[in-house]
């Protein structure tokens, strides 16, 4: 089992990807086939386009995969996919080609929760993170927090009744006219504004659960640029970005840490795309340190759709005897 | 040679297994209970067993790539990639229209298969038999009957119109009681859109000529440009 190969297969949103794991651990290649560029010029991913773009692109990046992993298909395990969520079409490319190879080599089907892929992320070249720990994974399509008992046991105790994290930073960057994707643009532009600025909600922050919900806030931007706009009043967009990104950080900092010391669980670990924001993650790992708390984060690369993390937490499925049949189908949420 | 054949252009999933130029098996199922995506896999695997083929024996894939359903070609490009890969053998992708069309070469005159798509139009060509070979006669294009009707008026010859939502154009020429159609017949027959069989008789022959496909570049036949794409082209 130490030497188990899989091979990850992820295609559910905008990025082709195949990785080839060992073991669980040692990453041996990873190959991401970006559509951002493409999608840029439509200011968000466009499904029909992303779908197609996956159908050019799995069987090139699979092959590279392979290639720059010095591997052919016999020298593979296991093949794990992602059957959701995500966008269905795009979902359909990657989980329809992973199956029918793990069924024409005859070699085990893994199905993998993406968001559970974005946990797994931690698990590459890193030390042992020990159970239970929770896990928040913020990107553009989930804001969950979810405690990790073991390597097959999740709990979902939050997640966003409407607008992901991710979402409303590219809903409000469109908005702004400043591109897409919204993250790393707002991110770049609050470096240099005050934070403090103007203030925005921080949503359900006293609810008594751990769900999110940001679409408030962002119709909070909104109505505060066209006040402003109605009033012939300049808005300093880097202290709006500052402001906003505040907001959203707030919210996930708080309700991360309550839920950490609710369940009395001292390791948190994050996920998704989000993640990369460098603020967030600063602040996270400040607050948490007050309180005892660590906090573990993959590199920035794996913070975003990889299928490394998906080969990883198809190893340790594997490794527990958990695969599946090849009727699995796509689901989008 | 054992040849599979995948069609999932339309609402029935349709494989089946050629050998020489006869069918071994034809598989269709016609169920909205399922997706093609949840039944192909386990279909091909029933077909195996039934027959007693050993997958190993399979020596290529033919796939149908539109027009047709994007997402129904997607699975059945990306299935018969992943297998064709696993198994190293040729893939064929045949264009579901000129599928359509060797079904009927016999036929005397020109041959217009058709494909419903939205919008009340249709996905067409025409072809005319050549040496026991199907020839372009007009390119693939996408249009309503009545445009599709124009066009075929103009050919001296027989033409014989046939395929998926034909029960449509008959309504609607039913409905308008359409005269001067005398060189248009209509060729009706079940399972139109579910043509497995042909699609694996024409790989096989592709096979045999080893005009093989390039399992890298192998695309869906969409005609249709994607909603997005066409507005930012206007
Ligand atoms: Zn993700």
């Amino acid at each position: 089992m130490k030497d188990t190969v899989i091979m990850g297969i992820e295609t559910s949103c905008d990025e082709t990807s195949v990785a080839i794991v060992k073991g669980g651990k040692k990453l041996l290649s990873n190959i991401i086939a970006s559509q951002m560029e493409i999608h840029k010029s439509y200011g968000g991913v466009v499904p029909e386009i992303a779908s197609r773009k996956h159908m050019e692109l799995i069987m090139i990046v699979c092959q590279e995969a392979l290639d720059k992993a010095g591997l052919s298909l016999n020298n593979i395990d296991g093949i794990a996919v992602v059957p959701g969520p995500g966008l269905k079409g795009s979902l359909l490319v990657g989980l329809s080609f992973g199956k029918a190879i793990a069924f024409a080599s005859e070699k085990p089907l893994i199905g993998v929760n993406h968001i559970e892929g974005h946990i797994f992320a931690n698990f590459l070249n890193s030390q042992d993170i020990g159970f239970p720990f929770i896990s928040l994974v913020v990107s553009g399509g989930h804001t969950s927090l979810i405690i990790v008992h073991n390597f097959c046991q999740f709990e979902v105790i939050g997640r966003t009744r409407d607008d992901a994290a991710g979402e409303i930073l590219d809903k409000i960057a469109k908005y702004l006219g400043l591109g897409y994707p919204g993250g790393p643009i707002i991110e770049k532009l609050a470096v240099c504004g005050k934070e403090d600025a103007i203030y925005f909600p921080r949503p359900l922050l006293n609810s008594n659960d751990f769900d999110f919900s940001f679409s408030g806030l962002k119709t909070a931007v909104i109505n505060y640029l066209i006040d402003k706009n109605k009033a012939q009043q300049k808005v300093n967009i880097n202290d709006l970005c500052a402001s906003f990104q505040k907001a959203i950080i707030d919210t996930i900092k708080y309700k991360t840490i309550a839920a950490a010391e609710k369940y009395n669980i001292s390791r948190i670990v994050l996920g998704g795309g989000v993640i990369a924001n460098e603020t967030l993650k600063k602040e996270l790992i400040e607050y948490a340190r007050n309180v005892n708390i660590s906090v573990y984060c993959p590199p920035k690369e794996l913070c975003t759709d990889n299928a490394a993390m998906i080969a990883v937490a198809g190893f340790y499925k594997l490794k527990a005897g958990i695969t599946d049949s090849f009727d699995l189908d796509v689901y989008t949420r | 040679m054992n040849i599979l054949g995948i069609d999932t252009t339309a609402e029935v999933l349709n494989l089946a297994i050629i050998n020489k130029g006869r069918f071994i098996v034809d598989y269709r199922i016609n169920t909205a209970e399922k997706t093609h995506s949840a039944l192909i896999l386990p279909l091909f695997k029933n077909m195996l067993s039934f027959t007693g083929i050993e997958l190993k024996t399979v020596e290529g894939v033919a796939v149908s790539i539109g027009p047709g359903s994007f997402t129904g070609l997607r699975i059945g490009l990306s299935t018969a990639k992943g297998i064709a890969f696993s198994l190293s053998i040729p893939i064929i992708g045949i264009n579901t229209l000129e599928s359509y069309a060797f079904r009927f070469i016999d036929l005397p005159g020109i041959l217009c298969p058709i494909i419903k798509a939205r919008r009340g139009e249709y996905y067409y060509a025409t072809f005319y038999k050549n040496n026991n070979n199907l020839s372009i006669a007009k390119n693939y294009q996408c249009a309503k009957w009545n445009v599709i009707k124009n066009d075929l008026l103009k050919y001296n010859n027989d033409v014989y119109v046939f395929g998926y939502g034909l029960g449509d154009i008959l309504e609607q020429e039913k409905a308008e009681k359409s005269k001067n159609i005398a060189n248009i017949n209509f060729v009706v027959h079940n399972y139109q859109n579910a043509n497995a069989v042909n699609v694996a008789l024409m790989g096989e022959k592709r096979i045999i000529e080893k005009q093989y496909d390039d399992i890298y570049n192998l695309s869906p036949f969409y005609i249709s440009q994607s909603a997005a794409e066409m507005n930012k082209t206007i």
